[in-house]
């Protein structure tokens, strides 16, 4: 094993190992005091970071533009097998390289935010298995390593929208995130399997075997897992919901890392969107829907936080068409920016608002108010229209409820009737 | 190295369940007879290990010396271990006023007998195994009482078939192979006669029941005596079973998302993620065989593991939990949350479990046979994702309620029992290779049967 391929393994053993050492030591009824906990983060993605750094300088110095990790198979079945195999190149590198410090970031910055909550300790578990997750996701260099990711993140992300898990809504838009991100999923897991189907493997390298009509319903098959992750029209509802969970993970997932994985999936998908110019419409079509909707009902967000998911709501809208029109450079950089921004305007977010109160108090009450701009063109009847469309973020949930999930629950209801069980809808 | 079980270690072990379910039954305190349970499933235990570990060592078809009539392979290994191994977990981390000497015996007679069935070549030990199992169910004195009737002549009748099926092997293969397949039907209670296991679950005792559900003796015959001793039948008719099954797992998935009482869910969620164990054993596929064999030891554990919760919670809070409120349990008992999570969540594939590796195995054999088919397997299981979150979030989160007042976390017999099911579910998914061996030997073996290419040669 080369120096390269070392580091590439660690930047994902070691959130993996730190895990799996907590869960295990909290199993067995030690529950690690707060120092400790914060300590091993630091250090944990310290390490992260400088092995990223390393591999990163390594490649540049040998001039290596691929490092690929072959690990075995991870189980063998006849002539199928699961190959293990982790790959570091010019678009998994930056995600990388953002996921551990950010990451390592927000645990530094959790160690005071959630201080003394008496769900301190899972916090940081759920975090160290995102890092985990994430890092695997964005080592990844086949997709069936990448549903492994995937599906950690959207455990994690859900496991913290409930982390206030004494009041009931958080609970209830946890399980909302969590439909939504099954439902998605299921495109990828059958997309990655077809693939397999069809060229004997689920490397990133099998894209360029799919023939055009083939790329067009894969392609569509990963836009879908790619909607649910990156809250994309009109699976969107789950995104502001989530702004229940604490303020760190919020900037963590949804202003950093776990919303852009959709966009990462899309990345890794590019050959399907080359060949299939139907995938890659749809693919822009989706965004734009979705840079609109994030923009229109941002401004009518009344809190910071569920106005900040909107904007990043219309960033990774952008970002998506950007992906359809093949600009994939652009979209790298786009993400990168707008995930270190945005985690920091989640991060300063509660501080923020305090601020304001000083400023507005400071100022006698008298602070101008913000964002009239370009709605006064239109007629009033018209902004009428669009705000109410703006307050119930673009009927999205009412459509999603009527046309996907009421359907699914009127079967399952009347399933059960029609076996003599007369029970209510728990969903009510 | 060539000789394996030089030692009968399966007459050995059966004989130890035995003479443990003859102590119990003569015992009149229940504290000695659940030590005398479990220590003589763990005495019974330790022989099978030692026999699979054989198995894993030397492969196919291992018949015992002095010709017992009993043999381990690559196929009943694994099962039959974990069979002894879940009765010995029920046995420790049941609630103490669910215990009693008469409960233990039929724990074990559920045992003993379901291991007959796994492990004889005979036909006619495997009928007896397999009615033997239900004694405990239908005679009264061990839980027969809390059975429903409907629910009890289901499973005889399943018996009658299955005997009608021996019969008729050599006489008439197609009926043979349609009384099996009626034998399979309602034992494992596919749609429509799935009420009878769900009654069974929800008035019926639940950690003896789910004992026996998890026998998977259905799923058994199958790859035993249906796919070997009928292949031509089984090439032709098993995709109706597979099929068959399918319905039933989508159909339970449905009911599972509008369910209310625990016990009911998790019938529901039982039945559902069992049945692709028939869907991956009917897909002619070794993938989807191999899928199907990980999926039976996952869906094993992680029920069992879901059921001694329940019942724990059961113990602690009463039974009328209804899941259309949040009751915060978590707040009190945050480890068996976690243990609950995690089972329930390795039962529909979560990743760095062993389900995942099922799921992935049975996802590609399935879409590689008959894709229409493949494709809702994904969607029932996404469907059973999210009941099981309700489930969780339910008992666990939201607002703590009086029930979580007072309440005890996990107890230390539940612990040993509770992390060992985690272990197995854990290490298993993240070193797959040790848990796959055997079955994807197994059903390398079964898939020879009904290949239309290699067929004529075996037979």
């Amino acid at each position: 094993m080369t120096l390269l391929i070392a580091l590439l393994c660690g930047i994902v053993a070691v959130p993996g190992v730190s895990f799996l050492l907590l869960g295990l030591a909290w199993l067995l009824g030690w529950e690690p005091p707060e120092k400790t906990v914060t300590r091993l983060t630091a250090l944990c993605y310290g390490i992260v970071t400088t092995l990223a750094l390393a591999l990163a300088l390594g490649m540049a110095v040998t001039g290596q533009h691929r490092v690929v990790a072959e690990l075995g198979s991870w189980f063998v079945v006849h002539d199928y097998r699961f190959p293990l195999r982790l790959l570091a190149d010019s678009v998994s590198l930056p995600f990388q390289l953002l996921g551990a410090i950010l990451v390592g970031v927000v645990g530094r910055f959790s160690g005071s935010y959630i201080h003394r909550d008496p769900g301190f300790f899972r916090f940081f578990l759920l975090l160290h298995l995102f890092g985990f997750g994430i890092l695997l996701l964005f080592s990844a260099a086949t997709f069936d390593v990448v549903i492994g990711g995937w599906e950690l993140v959207g455990l994690t992300s859900v496991m913290l929208i409930a982390f206030f898990q004494h009041r009931d809504e958080p609970v209830k838009n946890a399980l909302r995130a969590f439909a939504t991100y099954r439902t998605c999923d299921i495109g990828l897991l059958v997309g990655v399997v077809l693939l397999h189907g069809q060229t004997g493997s689920a490397g990133f390298e099998a894209l360029s075997q799919v023939h055009a009509g083939e790329a067009t319903l894969l392609g569509l098959l990963f836009l879908m897992a790619a909607m649910g992750k990156g809250a994309q029209v009109p699976f969107s509802g789950w995104l502001p919901r989530a702004m229940e969970g604490p303020t760190p993970s919020t900037a963590i997932f949804y202003g950093a890392l776990s919303v852009h994985a959709g966009a990462y999936l899309l990345l890794r998908a590019q050959p399907l969107l080359q060949e299939s110019r139907v995938a890659a419409g749809i693919v822009v079509a989706v965004g734009l829907a979705t840079a609109l909707h994030g923009t229109l009902a941002g401004r009518a967000a009344a809190d910071t936080k569920t106005g900040l998911a909107h904007a990043s709501l219309t960033q990774l809208g952008l970002v998506f068409a950007e992906l359809g029109m093949g600009w994939t450079t652009l979209a790298l950089w786009h993400i990168v920016g707008h995930a270190a921004v945005r985690t920091l305007e989640f991060l300063r977010a509660p501080s923020m608002l305090h601020d304001y109160h000083h400023v507005h108090a400071a100022a006698g009450g008298t602070l101008s108010k913000s964002g009239e701009h370009y709605e006064k063109l239109l007629p009033e009847s018209v902004r009428h229209w669009f705000y109410r469309l703006a307050l119930d973020r673009g009927h999205l949930d009412t459509i999603v409820e009527r046309f996907l999930i009421g359907p699914v629950l009127r079967l399952a209801t009347g399933l059960q009737r029609s076996g003599g069980k007369k029970t209510e809808n728990p969903h009510e | 190295m060539n000789d394996p079980l030089r030692f009968p270690w399966l007459s050995a072990s059966l004989a130890v369940l035995v003479i443990a379910a003859l102590l119990t039954w003569r015992t009149t305190e229940t504290r000695t007879a659940r030590r005398v349970a479990v220590v003589g499933l763990l005495a019974a235990l330790l022989p099978l290990l030692l026999a699979y570990t054989d198995v894993l060592r030397v492969g196919e078809y291992h018949p015992e010396p002095w010709n017992s009539g009993f043999r381990l392979d690559a196929l009943s290994a694994p099962p039959l271990s974990l069979l002894v191994a879940l009765a010995l977990g029920v046995c420790l981390a049941a609630p103490r006023r669910m215990v009693s000497p008469r409960w233990l015996t039929g724990i074990l007679l559920i045992t003993a007998t379901t291991q007959m069935a796994y492990a004889t070549e005979s036909p006619v030990i495997l009928a007896l195994g397999w009615g033997g199992s239900l004694v405990p169910f239908l005679v009264p004195g061990f839980f027969a009482e809390a059975l429903p009737r409907f629910s009890k002549a289901t499973l005889l009748a399943s018996t009658v078939c299955l005997v009608v099926g021996m019969v008729l092997t050599k006489i008439a293969p197609t009926l043979a192979f349609v009384s099996f397949l009626a034998a399979i039907f309602l034992r494992k209670g596919l749609w429509p006669v799935h009420g009878s296991i769900v009654a069974a679950y929800e008035k019926g005792p639940l950690l003896p029941f789910a004992l026996l559900v998890n026998g998977h003796l259905g799923g058994f015959l199958v790859t035993h005596q249906v796919i070997p001793a009928l292949p031509e039948p089984a090439r032709q008719l098993l995709p109706v079973l597979g099929l068959i099954a399918l319905i039933t797992s989508a159909y339970t998935a449905l009911l599972a998302l509008v369910e209310r009482k625990p016990r009911r869910l998790l019938a529901f969620l039982a039945i559902s993620q069992a049945s692709f164990i028939l869907t991956g054993l009917t897909s002619h596929s070794t993938e989807g065989i191999a899928g199907a064999l990980i999926h039976w030891q996952v869906v094993a554990v992680s029920t069992t593991v879901l059921a001694i919760i329940i019942a724990g919670l059961e113990a602690r809070v009463g039974e009328g939990l209804d899941l259309r409120r949040f009751y915060g349990l978590g707040v009190a008992a945050p480890r068996l949350a976690v243990f609950f999570v995690v089972s329930g969540l390795a039962l529909v594939g979560l990743p760095l479990t062993l389900g995942f590796c099922a799921e992935d195995l049975l996802l590609h054999g399935t879409l590689e046979t008959h894709e229409l088919i493949g494709i809702f397997l994904p969607i029932v299981t996404a469907l059973n994702a999210v009941s099981l979150l309700r489930f969780f979030a339910s008992l666990f989160l939201g607002r703590p309620g009086i029930e979580a007042q007072g309440l005890a976390d996990v107890l230390p017999r539940e612990r040993v029992v509770l992390t060992a099911a985690l272990l197995f579910l854990v290490v298993g998914g993240i070193f797959p290779s040790t848990f796959v061996r055997l079955p994807a030997r197994a059903a390398e073996h079964l898939t020879q049967f009904i290949t239309p290419a290699r067929a004529p040669e075996l037979r």
